[in-house]
């Protein structure tokens, strides 16, 4: 079987300034996701996990480059037009950021702003699309989702609002869901609950899964392999269960070691 | 002993007076002496609320906070000065607490100037030992916020609140903004400056994983109300109340 996405030697540099050499934040990535796969990506901040995940989605500021090959779907991703790498973003792949309120139009209605992803990929019924807006909103969680799709971004909590992205990312039944720090901005109560919905929705569907986060806990709950990625490379790959057994890169170690409870000593 | 804090039937209420908001709803607690109290709940659970009101940072409705015995709602002059210095806080956001147009040298000596506590000379050389002591280097005093990470900023924090040599401090979600790792080193340097220094600590967080790694007793709050308190062992072994149940059932399990 090949691999749903495939990273080969990937690079990402930021232009260095005034004839200065550039920097390299991402140094030759390889590793595969398939069909089905939960996959996490840990990594400290500044290890290149961001990076890594924008560059996935040729989403990578223009004072950043990327070199080397993604095949998603078989098609290098860094080598397509925008026009059709907007295509498959949505369609096969999809994606969730950290903060809800920056990634919502402040002026549109939350049931409106999920028609408009169907809209935008070819539903030319209005009235459909927003009955599988607001049927997707209850899926995703929202409570009262037919009410709530109604309101305003600002008029919903920082956990309904990520469950509004989530139905915006899952509207077209993606084949690979990246999320980048998917509940690092909420409340505990409420990250528990939104990993518990990404963990169904992901089984369900049988959705690919990469998510990005600094916390092992976070992935250990979610993702059956972790990648470690540090100062821009990975330094390890391996079944979340080794990973939180037997941590063989001192980074992986350390990692493990944050969030492992006090009663039970390495 | 008395206990350094002793908070009795505190109410803190917001919007128009007589108005029916309280986020403290009627709160008694005691901080003993060098202990970490953990303050947890929910977001709007009061939490924070109650940790301003401690340090007169929003005026109660009613109820009484002591510290060291004396009253801190009816304090004024020198005394408010005096309990201004014992008493510092640190924020979740370092970006937004410190100045970014002040030197850190400037920003961790402000307290010293302000509580007149000595010599310009003797001041700086205070602020370089507190850089080293927290993890910097004494350079740093002339570099700007904006050049440190947020766990170095932090730590800048926590040498601005020492700076006047405190002894209680209320951390409120001083780590909670911070990556794992960098939030595991910088609960480390608390730790130590809680030893070192003979500190006393009220630690307001959210997330019950980082308060079992710093914490003496936890209490939980609800509803502007301390619905359980009890030593951290205790409180993760058997959970008395659903709050609280509902905080430990929000850990991510680790399937170790």
């Amino acid at each position: 079987m090949s691999a749903l996405l495939a990273v080969e030697e990937l690079h990402v540099e930021r232009a260095g300034g005034r004839g200065a050499a550039p920097v390299a934040i991402l140094r030759g990535l390889s590793f595969s996701v398939n069909a089905g796969d939960t996959v996490g990506l840990l990594g400290a901040s500044g290890s290149g996990k961001t990076s890594l995940a924008l560059a996935l989605l040729g989403l990578l500021p223009p004072a950043l480059s990327a070199r080397g090959r993604v095949l998603f779907d078989g098609h290098d991703l860094l080598a397509l037009s925008e026009g059709t790498r907007r295509t498959l973003r949505g369609r096969r792949l999809a994606m969730v950021f950290q903060e809800p309120l920056t990634a919502l139009n402040p002026r549109q209605r939350v049931g409106a702003q999920v028609a408009e992803v169907a809209r935008a990929h070819g539903e030319r019924d209005a009235r459909r699309a927003m009955r599988g807006a607001i049927d997707m909103l209850a899926r995703a969680g929202l409570a009262d989702a037919p009410e709530r799709g109604r309101r305003f971004p600002h008029e919903l909590s920082g956990g309904e609002r990520q469950r509004v992205l989530l139905a915006m990312a899952l509207l077209l039944d993606p084949a690979l869901l990246i999320a980048d720090e998917p509940t690092s901005a909420l409340d505990v109560t409420v990250q528990a609950q939104v990993l518990q919905l990404l963990r169904a929705q992901q089984r369900d569907r049988g959705m690919a899964l990469l998510l990005v986060s600094h916390d092992l806990g976070v992935i250990a709950t979610t993702c059956a392999r972790t990648i470690v990625l540090h100062e821009g490379r990975i330094v390890e790959d391996a079944a979340t269960q080794d990973l939180l057994v037997h941590p063989e890169h001192p980074q992986s170690r350390a990692l493990v070691d944050a969030v492992r409870p006090l009663a039970r000593p390495a | 002993m008395t206990p350094l804090l002793e908070i009795r039937d505190l109410v803190v209420a917001y919007g128009a007076r007589g108005g029916r908001a309280h986020a403290v709803d009627g709160v008694s607690l005691d901080v003993v002496r060098g202990e970490t109290l953990a303050l947890v709940g929910e977001s709007g659970s009061g939490k924070t609320s109650l940790g301003r009101a401690i340090l007169r940072l929003v005026e109660p409705a009613a109820g009484t906070v002591r510290f060291d015995g004396e009253d801190v709602r009816t304090m004024a002059g020198d005394a408010l000065r005096r309990f201004r210095r014992r008493a510092q806080v640190v924020f979740q956001d370092p970006k937004a607490s410190l100045d970014p147009r002040m030197r850190v040298g400037d920003i961790v000596r402000e307290g010293i100037d302000i509580h007149a506590l000595a010599s310009r000379p003797k001041a700086e050389l205070r602020v370089a030992h507190l850089l080293e002591e927290v993890g910097l280097a004494t350079a740093d005093a002339a570099r700007f916020p904006h050049e440190f990470s947020g766990g170095e900023r932090q730590r800048i924090a926590i040498a601005r609140a020492l700076a006047v040599e405190p002894e209680f401090l209320v951390l409120d979600e001083a780590v909670s903004a911070l990556d794992v790792l960098v939030r595991a080193q910088v609960l480390r340097l608390l730790a130590e400056l809680q030893a070192r220094r003979a500190l006393t600590y009220l630690f307001i967080a959210h997330d019950l994983a980082v308060v079992e790694r710093i914490a003496t007793r936890v209490a939980v709050m609800q509803e502007g109300r301390i619905v359980e308190c009890a030593a951290t062992a205790r409180l993760f072994a058997a959970p008395a109340s659903a709050a609280a149940q509902a905080l430990l059932a929000a850990i991510p399990k680790i399937p170790w």
